[in-house]
């Protein structure tokens, strides 16, 4: 090592210590919210059904408990109305979308009517006349990722981009994109003729859930945003082995959710540093029978959107991804070789894009 | 009424004090009476000793009565202080020996020592007379700190370089609520409340680098005082304290050379006569680029033992400043100043935002003396304050532009052919002028929209007048008051709003349009300024003060801290001045063995109309910014008790302050409160702190010193529950303020070598050339203080863990180089 090495090594160390300071996890206890509604539903521009969830936030969990046997009823500015109905899936419900579906121009609201007699209701959200319309492309190749915990990783990813149109029109959009993979996950091939087939699973999961693209043709203009970086998809070998599909939806949503999304960009992404916003909770659009949104928390939205989506196939990657469910027993190969449907968000029904 | 009444009383008291005498013991002649200088001013050193053995006395304090203010010996005995030329009455005090009045006749520069004898009564005994405003017993000013550079070049100091405003927060009452953040809270005051003066002219960011260094060199700067209880009538504009800083002006005599090398800076001034004895000039530069560094960082870290993270070596850091001051005696009566201050800065993290902003300051400053007795000082500033915002990348990337700078002119008089009795008065105008805010693409790929906004624009003008009288041996009064009219100008639309809605832009019924120059709406008012010493005996002392203060002009942020970009927003109709109430009450006490100065202070501040904000309030680009601020009440109470010892092999000061600050927004209209209308504490609300500061003489001007600091962690807001939104995790926060982050604790020692190394090579005795080094170890603890709590979803895991943010986790070494010569 070289004079040069040896004093830009110290200076290295100086100024990571100084500059770069140190993230570390800790205990720090507060007292949690209990007994309020959270609520996430949407309408959007196409054939139902259309899913909510309810829940109820409580001291013994961060992330609320579901809440069932609720009476939901949703009502469009042509007088209809319908109801949710509660599924198998504790907290969530379903609208079947036969009576009242989403309409670009219409306006829906929802009214909730918990056991415990408390009712809420969203405000009224119109669905967009127009959305964005998205190209998207799949880049794989290395990328650094800082954990919050721990050293930084090098490792093969899949950067996702996006080219989109947006069309000119006289009131302001408001868009956000939002990410899923979609892959194909297919159990072991039995060794036995006589046996059942093995089945194969359609998993789909968030991609960043917890980065929030935004734009506002208020800010910005129309026309086409090039090459948009939405985010990096990182490798996992099992969801490789067969196709794996990146879905981009951009939803044109109302100015007020927009500005939801831009506070909840906020307050999930802060740094500890002096740059940060001052964390609040965000209230959203669901108020109680007083008319108070900071009783409730969560949005009940209405979108037009647009999905678009791409694949990859495990050639396309550097990484050598091998069966995860070779024939013949193997103590490596994951339980869900045996059960697909024990992956988190699988299905055995198969998506109506796939060919 | 009541301030007419109060002014009418100032001017019975000042006239019926006119005719008091005071005594002096000797008269001493400074200068040459028959060929006195041209110069106004002189400037007048000396050593003060121990009569008896020579010791030099460091820490003596010489003060000048007429002119209120004064200077203390460092650790070489010596002083050194500019006054006018005239007559003046000198108190020079030292604890455990007999205190010296006389008077002084003042010609030209010249040499005074003085030789004081240890004091022949007990020490309980002992007379204090000295009245300086840095004397703690006499002075009549409360929570004042006057503090020379000298004074700190021992003290462990950040980054290795001694700096302002980062020595405040080792005092009593003055905190800050961590590293990296810009700015000071002084009594529960907000950053923006401090008045930050360099040469009387306002700075509106006095930091470099996010608050890791300030404006002010060390090699340029003379003296700072802060003035954190009374406020002297000739300051105004800001809430809670005056930064008053004094910056060097250049030898008329002879050239020299003064700078340093650190790890992190370097600097370098030059000073000299331009016309020997006529015109100087001093030149001070300084710099840090610390981006080098980033990119090294990025280039060695295979060699680093631990990650670097990619967001640090594509981080850049850099700043650069520059002072220059041009002085001319044009005759005996008059002395013309011009001193420039500019610097630029440049912030950028990664590729995600930066921030570049740069002061630029002149100063015209013409010192006259009338007669023997009255001098007038007037001064005229022209400055600027611009900052952008970017962020380089996204479809969105932009450039955002702000920038405010002022006219100031400002004229003081000083009039003390009254013995006993100084008067006080002058008059200053302020003219802002705030640029439109602009935002644009960053780069050709950005789809963003230029837009610009106008912003407003205001003046002040104030008039004040006041005096310092000695009514008995044990009575000594401040009395001062301040009159300002502010005005919010044209051109501006001023929205009118629905009553008994919250604002925002759906509840706006009208705008009215004003033209250039136009008066949209006058705020005025009278601002008391009485302090009073009243001495219990030779040892002791109280004293009271009241202050009315307000503020016209206001830091908009709404960070965790302070920054860069932080809008600079004059009052408006919907944006009322702040408004404080500053009350405080002081016991000083001298003990002799050991010899301590120790004092206990209690303040108490009510605030009208301080500035909140709603949550999340957008504050960029927003041509309703009236819609995102509430006007709240603030209420600030705390005691402080200090404790300093001046003499002796150790020196140093202790001290704890429990201070608190709370705010409150309890606006009638519903969505115009926080926390439903209860007090909360403000985020720099930090009850306990401790400091210690410890210096042991090492001889010569070596020295090690050690200062520890505790304080209690700053309110935050925390999480309290979570749901789904989609795929996305959103959180949901407990009320504002609620919780606090752990305490801060902190430990630096620091080494001073005064050997000088260049005499081993240059055996001439009259080499001039003189060096130290000093190696400090910052936080040498290596406490991982947090300077916030965080909340982030792991990457795995849906429920938003709790993280903490040391921003200078580990023991920071620094070396730096000082020569003189």
């Amino acid at each position: 090592m070289n004079r040069f090495n040896h004093i830009s090594f110290l200076l290295v160390l100086l100024l990571y210590a100084a500059i770069g300071g140190c993230i570390d996890q800790i205990s720090f206890d507060s007292e949690k919210s209990q007994g309020q509604l959270v609520m996430s539903g949407k309408i959007y521009d196409g054939p139902g059904p259309y899913y909510l969830q309810l829940g109820m936030t409580t001291t013994e969990n961060t992330l609320p408990l579901p809440e069932t046997g609720a009476e939901i009823t949703i009502f469009n500015n042509q007088g209809e109305q319908d109801y949710y109905i509660e599924t198998e899936t504790a907290g969530r419900y379903i609208l079947p979308g036969n009576i009242v579906s989403g309409e670009r121009g219409e306006t829906y609201h929802i009214e909730i009517e918990l056991q415990d007699g408390r009712t809420f209701s969203s405000l009224p959200e119109t669905i967009p006349l127009h959305t964005g319309h998205d190209e998207v492309f799949l880049e794989p190749g290395l990328y650094e990722h800082q954990p919050t915990r721990g050293n930084v990783v090098e490792a093969e990813g899949i950067y996702i981009y996006a080219n989109t149109q947006i069309p000119e029109h006289e009131n302001p959009l408001y868009l956000k994109w939002d990410l899923e993979s979609m892959y194909l996950f297919r159990e072991t091939e039995p060794s036995s003729p006589l046996a059942p087939p093995a089945n194969t699973c359609y998993v789909t999961d968030p991609i960043n859930p917890q980065t929030i693209s935004l734009y506002s043709t208020q800010e910005s203009g129309s026309g086409t945003i090039q090459r948009q970086f939405l985010g990096i998809k990182d490798i996992i070998p099992d969801q490789f082995y067969i196709r794996h599909y990146v879905n981009l939806i951009v939803s044109s949503v109302t100015e007020r959710r927009y500005n939801y999304w831009q506070k909840v960009d906020d307050a999930i992404n802060q740094t500890g540093t002096i740059f940060d916003v001052p964390p609040a909770t965000i209230p959203g659009n669901i108020q109680n029978e007083d008319g108070d949104l900071t009783e409730a928390f969560g949005y009940f939205e209405a979108a037009a959107i647009d999905t678009t989506r791409s694949f990859l196939i495990k050639s396309d990657l550097e990484t050598f991804i091998q069966n995860p469910c070779p024939q013949g027993f193997n103590v490596n190969s994951p339980s869900a070789c045996g059960n697909c449907l024990l992956l988190e968000n699988s299905t055995l029904e198969r998506p109506p894009y796939l060919p | 009424m009541k301030t007419y009444s109060i002014l009418l009383l100032l001017c019975l008291v000042i006239t019926g004090l006119t005719h008091a005498q005071v005594e002096s013991d000797t008269l001493n002649t400074i200068g040459n009476s028959d060929n006195p200088s041209s110069d106004p001013f002189a400037v007048l050193t000396g050593k003060i000793t121990a009569e008896e053995t020579g010791t030099p006395l460091q820490g003596a304090t010489f003060f000048v009565e007429e002119l209120q203010r004064g200077t203390a010996t460092d650790s070489t005995g010596t002083y050194e202080i500019q006054l006018p030329k005239g007559q003046f009455t000198i108190h020079v005090q030292f604890l455990g020996r007999i205190t010296q009045e006389f008077s002084i006749v003042v010609y030209s520069d010249g040499e005074l020592n003085i030789q004081m004898q240890e004091s022949e009564l007990g020490l309980d005994e002992i007379i204090v007379e000295g009245a300086g405003q840095n004397d703690p017993l006499r002075g009549a000013v409360t929570g004042i700190e006057v503090v020379s550079i000298r004074d700190l070049s021992e003290v462990p100091v950040l980054m290795g370089e001694i700096d302002v405003i980062n020595s405040l927060t080792s005092m009593a009452g003055v905190q800050t609520v961590g590293e990296g953040a810009s700015g000071f809270n002084v009594r529960g005051g907000s950053e923006d409340q401090n008045l930050v003066l360099m040469n009387g002219a306002p700075i509106f960011n006095p930091s470099h680098i996010l608050g890791l260094f300030s404006v002010f060199s060390p090699d340029a700067t003379e003296e700072f005082s802060l003035y954190k209880g009374h406020m002297p009538e000739q300051f105004g504009g800001r809430l809670s304290s005056v930064l008053d800083v004094s910056m060097k002006r250049g030898s008329t005599e002879e050239f020299s050379f003064h700078g340093g090398v650190g790890l992190y800076t370097a600097r370098a001034t030059i000073e000299g006569p331009i016309v020997k004895g006529k015109t100087s000039y001093l030149l001070s530069t300084r710099g840090a680029a610390s981006g080098v560094v980033f990119a090294l960082a990025g280039k060695n870290r295979e060699l680093a033992r631990f990650p670097i993270d990619v967001d640090i070596y594509e981080s850049s850091a850099n700043f650069f400043d520059g002072y220059l001051d041009i002085s001319h005696n044009f005759n005996e009566n008059n002395l013309l100043s011009l001193s420039f201050y500019g610097n630029r800065d440049y912030f950028r993290y990664s590729n995600q935002f930066g921030y570049s902003w740069s002061n630029q300051l002149a100063d015209l400053n013409w010192s006259s003396a009338f007669s023997d007795n009255l001098y007038s000082d007037f001064t005229a500033d022209i400055n600027r304050y611009d900052s952008e915002f970017f962020t380089p990348s996204g479809p969105q990337a932009f450039l955002l532009q702000n920038g405010i700078g002022y006219t100031k002119l400002k004229e003081n008089l000083l009039y003390t052919g009254i013995e006993n009795v100084s008067l006080r008065g002058g008059a200053e105008w302020t003219r802002y002028s705030s640029d439109d805010e602009t935002i644009e693409a960053y780069n050709d790929d950005s789809t963003r929209q230029p837009n610009s906004i106008e912003k407003d624009q205001g003046q002040e003008l104030s008039f004040y007048l006041g005096s310092e009288i000695d009514v008995t041996s044990s009575i000594l009064l401040s009395l001062g008051v301040r009159h300002t009219t502010y005005q919010q100008l044209g051109p501006a639309v001023e929205n009118k709003y629905e009553p008994g809605v919250p604002r925002s832009s759906e509840s706006i019924i009208g705008s009215e349009e004003y033209s250039s120059g136009e008066k949209i709406i006058q705020y005025s008012g009278f601002e008391p300024r009485l302090s009073s010493r009243f001495s219990i005996n030779e040892k002791s002392s109280v004293k009271l003060s009241y202050n009315r203060t307000q503020q016209y002009i206001h830091q908009l942020s709404n960070t965790m801290s302070p920054t860069p970009a932080d809008i600079w927003q004059v009052s408006t109709t919907h944006i009322p001045p702040q408004k404080a109430h500053n009350y405080s009450i002081g016991y000083y006490r001298n003990f002799e063995n050991p010899e301590l100065e120790t004092s206990i202070e209690l303040y108490y501040r009510d605030i009208d109309d301080i500035v909140e904000y709603n949550n999340f309030a957008e504050l960029f680009m927003n041509p309703n910014i009236e819609t995102e601020l509430l006007a709240g009440k603030g209420l600030a109470y705390g005691a402080e008790f200090s404790t300093k010892k001046n003499s002796g092999t150790w020196t140093g000061w202790l001290s704890y302050t429990y201070g608190r600050i709370f705010v409150k927004a309890d606006n009638a209209t519903i969505g115009e409160q926080i926390n439903d209308g209860d007090w909360f504490p403000a985020s720099y609300d930090q009850p306990h702190q401790v400091n210690l500061t410890a210096i042991r003489d090492l001889g010569e001007e070596s020295a090690f010193s050690m200062q520890f600091t505790w304080r209690s962690g700053r309110p935050i807001t925390a999480l309290s529950s979570n749901y789904v939104d989609g795929s996305t995790t959103v959180p949901v926060f407990s009320g504002r303020n609620e919780y606090r982050i752990p305490d801060y604790v902190r430990l630096d020692i620091s080494f001073t070598i005064a050997e000088n190394i260049w005499k081993t090579w240059d055996p001439d005795p009259n080499n001039r050339i003189e060096s130290t080094a000093n190696f400090t170890l910052y936080n040498v603890l290596g406490r991982k203080n947090a300077f916030s709590v965080f909340y982030q979803r792991p990457d795995r895991g849906s429920v938003p863990q709790a993280y903490k943010l040391s921003v200078l986790g580990s023991v920071i070494p620094s070396f730096t180089y000082n020569i003189r010569f």
